[in-house]
């Protein structure tokens, strides 16, 4: 369980590292926190011939927050994001608190989440949740992609050959409701399935309606067709509608469930996300 | 190519050049002489390699050494002081919250930020909390025990 | 006062608690090499050849080595974990093979995982750098994987040598069980479904030795120091008095056997003249090491209208994996404690050992007790849905009472005495678990919404304990006056250093403080036993109570002549022995053990020093027993389950210390709670392994267990000095039945019968519709 050997660099700015990667063609990876990187390597299903370590760019860790946006540098960690995020936006925190344990979110990076692009992802529901976009750097500069186009397929996002996840740009939300339920065979473990709501609601109607769905295909993904149901619903009793969500996932067999299972519990969490989001005083 | 390091263990510098593919569980282990980090998967699930890193529990087994450079990483080796045990090991081993002790070093780096963040003394909340770490001898029971006294909670 | 019985705090976790304990991976020796296994990725197949020759060219390899560089001795390990008296054999028709596993893989791979090369390499990194340059050539054959299929005419073969894949059968008949069947009111049968798990302690195996003056040191994570140093002798072509293995730290086992690498790393360190070590990684540990259970049973309970059991059958088909050096062992097991703490007297068990190309199966902590409750507490809840009875109404009907015990159960044990059940006391035991569960008002706590479901669920076991041949131990006065225990069995959590002290302690009348136990190295004592089967706490304690008696009397007698005191009138006091009432007139154990001590003024010229061996062979097993109850709460749209209390009632005899014996019920029920709700290793129909990470085999965590009430029944048992019964693995046997019982209850509605082991949410889910329509 040790890693093939590797070239090791630790940049202190984007730029240097985009510079690495461009040069290494295609045979580096970017070293995040590490925390699924790490543990590939040691499998050596993955064997890259430079790690280039992004944990040493100072501007990568930061979290500022504007009028409108709150931008999320990829370096931060799950953990200071579920601190810091806690009071502004309580859907990010409740839902980074199901992403592994505290000592994989102190470690793990916002940005190795969104690139590593995990269909069981948190993170992927989240942005996808809040409307959020990404911002990446590469040779060509830098350029924003919206969470709905980032996750192409499966564990991959829409990142060209030396381009980096530099940090997560979250509107913020002028009133929300919001649920996330996420349900796994163990705490801490994958999601089976999980479902993170963002409802506009006006005079108890939902007016906007964003749900990411978790461990429902292939990617993190949004949930359209539950969206389409749930706009101009009363907010008491929207949960009803939660099996629209069957149209929008298509889960994977694995050895915790079989697709159907998933396909079912995809359904539980949207109900039981939706019915969070109108109790939610 | 071998990477320098200077990072602080147990409150010493420490000034060591390693392959970078060498883990910080390792160059602990192997390097530091420290074996009281134990490595139980190495994939990071089972939690027995959890330090201190900064002051937060991390999987040693899956951070490299190197990218530790400029921590400060605690250990099982650093908790006792001149004055005695740490209240933690001490716990531990009256409520015998250990029975093989292979898991315990990492159920210490967690119980230890779990203090230092002053996590409530519920056991719920600190099963949770606890759920990082896999133990196969004592069914978790006398841990929680152990833990929620340690937090203040009854005993 | 004495120690015997009460929480002493244990002597291991100073070293435990501050880093210090020496593990397996924590050994270093200088020059040191590493080694890593190469395995077979084929389930079947012959093995055309191994490519070793571009890892051989990486810098810092050593040595790779093939089954053409094995002795003729050390090919296979042949010998079997058994010894089956003829008697046995014949009373319940005992058929079963010999078993031969190969070291490295040589002409054929039977089973994912199988070792075909060990690489030395000056470090692990470029050992495992060399392991992916060795290729191996298989020519694939059809993999046997399941277990019915195995015996179907024109199955493939998994060993040539074993006519129809069948390597052992039995049949056990008590009574009359086919009358009695014909002639009983109703029958409730069910096929039962155990899979695979696998014993995962936190720690994987190990085996590091060197080989210096001719003599070889072993460091092996063994339950059984001495009986790896037997199979290893002959096998090396050594003297046993040439073969020393040491068990370190463990870091938890809950079963094994001798595996290959254990023969590997020796040879490989006698070939190169240089201290050699492999670790385990937990892939491996999960895919090679203590996998258990896998028994597809067909049970049927047989019961007249007034609830009264009449008989019980089963057929019971263990699916052994390639090699089979336990023999019946485990289905056996599963016949031998399938009636519980019930009075059944009509009884069939037919056991099949089968192979199939899978890792080979191993008694796990309960060894086939967890199947048998399983079967029959389910079977007993059926039995009292179909009554309309309440179960602990249907239980308490048929306990074996205690005027009744000892109860002879009309068959043997696998160790060719009659079983007995020596002691006990069933209906207080069941009584004192519903007392104080609450159980006549656990079904009134409300579940947390409508979506939820809680129910209740009770269960029994027996378990023999405390299996021979036999330990050994040896106690000795020091010069110090501090009296040494060396025994020959070694922990791996169980607290021996603590409570073998404390027996020893009660016999001298000192502290445990002042008794130095050391196990787990075969330099300490010429034979001994090990850790496995609940037998510590028994054969160790009474073996060390013996041997403390033993030296006692040496000390006594020697006492009595300095003194010139009647031993009558001597007294034993703080480690000092004095005459009765003159406390200032005595002799510390320290200055007598110098009497002792050999030379011309030795007081005991013809057997000096002060110190006895013994063994303690146990006249057969002892049966501690248990009821558990469990609540758990069922989410009726996911078949998420969650246990939300666990009451056991144990009894395991006399206690020996309550602190160490509550510890190991906490474990066993989270090791059975695993079983029935998280733990399966799986093989797909071409014997690929599944669950080879523990991302995908799942042990319980703290979440995942509930908090543990503990209540002792003790009854101890005539058949050892002490009254011990073992205390290890009973906990584990009940909790699959307790649990399964509790999620059935929480889900009559829907007349959910759970018969598989373990119940995944998405199974219990289906379960759940069928019930809905």
């Amino acid at each position: 369980m040790k890693p093939a050997a590797f070239v090791y660099e630790r940049p202190s700015s984007i730029a240097e590292a985009v510079q690495l990667l461009s040069e290494a063609d295609g045979e580096a990876k970017v070293l995040a926190g590490g925390q699924s990187l790490v543990p590939l390597m040691a499998f050596r299903l993955v064997s890259p011939s430079m790690l280039v370590d992004i944990g040493a760019i100072a501007e990568l860790g930061d979290i500022d927050s504007g009028p409108d946006t709150i931008r999320i540098g990829a370096g931060v960690t799950h953990r200071r994001a579920e601190l810091a995020l806690g009071p502004v936006i309580p859907l990010v925190a409740v839902g980074l608190r199901e992403l592994g344990h505290v000592a994989i979110r102190n470690v793990g990076t916002v940005g190795g989440s969104l690139a590593h692009a995990d269909p069981a992802s948190e993170w992927g529901a989240l942005a996808l949740a809040l409307d959020a976009s990404i911002s990446v750097t590469g040779p060509a500069g830098e350029r924003s992609v919206g969470a709905d186009r980032f996750f192409l397929d499966w564990m991959q996002p829409d990142l060209m050959p030396g381009e980096i996840v530099t940090g997560l740009h979250i509107p913020k939300p002028s009133s929300m409701r919001w649920g996330f339920v996420e349900i796994a065979r163990r705490r801490g473990d994958f999601a089976l399935a999980g479902a993170a709501v963002n409802l506009g609601v006006a005079d108890g109607v939902i007016a906007t309606a964003r749900v990411g769905i978790l461990g429902g295909g292939v990617t993190p993904l949004r949930a359209h067709t539950l969206e389409a149901a749930l706009t101009g619903m009363d907010l008491v009793g929207a949960a009803e509608v939660a099996e629209a969500v069957d149209a929008d996932v298509d889960p994977l067999d694995d050895q915790h469930g079989p697709a159907r299972y998933k396909r079912r519990l995809a359904r539980v969490v949207c109900e039981r996300a939706i019915r969070q989001a109108a109790e939610a005083a | 190519m071998k990477v320098d390091l200077e990072l602080t263990v147990n409150g010493e510098a420490v000034g060591i050049s390693a392959d970078p593919r060498t883990t910080l569980a390792d160059l602990l282990r192997d390097h530091l002489g420290l074996t009281g980090t134990h490595l139980g998967c190495e994939q990071g699930v089972c939690g027995s390699c959890t330090v201190l890193v900064d002051g937060h529990s991390a999987r040693s087994c899956l951070m490299l050494a190197a990218a530790a450079q400029g921590r400060e990483v605690t250990t099982i080796e650093g908790m006792a002081s001149e004055s005695g045990l740490h209240p933690v090991q001490e716990a531990f081993s009256r409520h015998h919250a250990l029975q093989c002790g292979f898991c315990t070093p990492g159920f210490f780096a967690t119980v230890l930020e779990m203090m230092s963040e002053g996590v409530l003394a519920d056991e719920a909340i600190v099963r949770e909390r606890l759920s990082g770490n896999l133990c196969r001898c004592t069914g978790y029971h006398n841990i929680v025990t152990a833990t929620l006294e340690l937090l203040g909670g009854r005993p | 006062m004495t120690y015997v019985g009460i929480p002493v705090p244990r002597t291991e976790d100073a070293r435990l608690i501050s880093g210090q304990g020496h593990y397996l991976a924590d050994l270093a020796i200088p020059g040191m090499l590493e080694a890593v296994v190469v395995r077979s990725q084929d389930a079947a197949g012959e093995l055309r050849s191994l490519d070793a020759d571009e890892a051989l060219s990486l810098p810092g390899v050593r040595m790779v080595m093939t089954a053409a560089d094995l002795p003729e001795s050390a090919r296979a390990i042949t010998r079997s974990f058994y010894v089956l008296t003829p008697q046995f054999v014949e009373r319940h028709a005992v058929e079963v093979g010999g078993s031969s596993e190969p070291v490295l893989a040589a002409g054929r791979v039977c089973r994912v995982g199988e070792p075909t090369a060990l690489i030395v390499a000056t470090d692990r990194y470029v050992a495992e750098d060399a392991r992916r340059l060795v290729l191996a050539d298989v020519d694939p054959s059809p993999a046997v994987v399941d277990p019915e299929a195995a015996l179907s005419p024109g199955s493939p073969l998994v060993d040539p040598a074993v006519p129809g894949n069948l390597h052992g059968r039995f049949d056990v008949v008590v009574g009359d069980p086919d009358r009695a069947r014909e002639n009983a009111e109703h029958r409730v049968s069910a096929r039962f479904r155990i899979a695979r798990s696998v014993g995962s302690p936190l720690e994987n195996r190990g085996v590091a030795a060197k080989w210096v003056d001719d003599t070889l040191t072993v460091w092996s994570t063994t339950q059984i120091p001495h009986v790896l140093r037997s199979y290893l002798a002959p096998m090396l072509g050594l003297e046993e008095e040439r073969i020393r293995v040491i068990a370190p730290d463990m870091g938890g086992s809950f079963g094994g056997g001798v595996y290959p690498e254990e023969v590997l790393v020796p040879l490989a360190a006698m070939r190169l003249g240089r201290p050699v070590r492999w670790l385990e990684e937990r892939g491996e540990d999960l895919m090679n090491s203590r996998h258990s259970r896998d028994q597809l049973i067909d049970a049927e309970l047989a019961f007249d209208g007034n609830g009264s059991f009449r008989s019980l059958s089963m057929r019971i088909l263990q699916d052994c994996g390639a090699v089979n050096p336990f023999g019946i062992t485990l289905p056996f097991n599963v016949a031998s404690h399938a009636r519980s703490v019930y009075r059944i007297d009509h009884f069939r068990a037919e056991g099949l050992c089968v192979l199939t190309n899978k890792t080979r199966n191993t008694p796990v902590r309960g060894a086939g007790r967890p199947e048998a409750a399983f079967v029959v507490d389910r079977l007993v809840d059926m039995a009292a849905h179909r009554l309309g009875m309440d179960p602990a109404d249907l239980r308490l009907k048929n306990l074996i009472p205690a005027d009744e015990m000892p109860k002879d159960m009309g068959m043997m044990y696998r160790d060719g005495n009659q079983l007995v059940y020596d002691s006990g006391d069933f209906p207080d035991q069941v009584r004192t678990a519903l007392e104080a569960s609450g159980y006549q008002t656990l079904r009134d706590r409300k579940p947390r919404s409508d979506r939820h479901r809680i129910g209740v669920g009770m269960s029994c076991h027996v378990e023999g304990t405390g299996l021979g041949p036999h330990e050994a131990a040896e106690v000795r006065v020091d010069t110090s006056g501090k009296i040494v225990v060396r025994c020959g069995s070694q922990p791996h959590g169980q607290s021996h250093a603590t409570v073998l002290a404390q027996v020893c302690a009660d016999v001298f009348g000192i502290r445990p403080d002042d008794v130095l136990v050391r196990t787990g190295d075969t330099a300490l004592l010429p034979f001994g036993g090990g850790t496995f089967g609940s037998r510590s706490g028994v054969t160790a304690s009474a073996v060390v109570r013996i041997a403390s008696e033993q030296t006692r009397r040496k000390l006594e007698e020697l006492a009595s002549d300095v003194l010139e005191i009647a031993v009558n009138d001597l007294v034993f006091e703080g480690g000092r022995v004095f005459p009765r009432g003159v406390p200032d007139a005595g002799l510390t154990f320290a200055e007598l053990a110098r009497l002792a001590a050999p030379g011309p003024a030795s007081r005991r010229p013809h057997d000096p020093g002060l110190a006895s061996l013994n063994t303690f062979v146990p006249p057969s097993v002892t049966f501690s027993s248990g009821t558990q109850v469990a609540v758990v709460e069922v989410d009726i749209d996911t078949g998420m389950v969650e246990v939300l209390d666990v009451v056991v009632v144990d009894d395991c005899g006399t206690i020996l210390n309550p602190m160490v014996v509550d510890g190991q019920q906490h474990g066993g029920v989270a090791h059975g709670l695993g079983n029935i709700l998280l733990e399966e290793f799986r093989y797909d129909d071409t014997g690929q392994p599944g669950s080879v990470t523990f991302m995908d085999y799942l042990l319980p965590t703290a979440t995942d267990v509930p908090s543990i009430t503990v209540i002792h029944r003790s009854h101890p048992t005539p058949l050892n000095p002490l009254g011990v019964k073992g205390a290890g693995e009973g906990a584990t046997a009940s909790a699959p039945a307790g649990i399964a019982n509790a999620i059935c209850d929480a889900l009559a509605e829907f007349g959910v019968e759970v018969t598989e082991m373990p119940i995944s949410p998405a199974r219990l889910l289906d379960l759940i519709d069928q019930g809905r329509r």
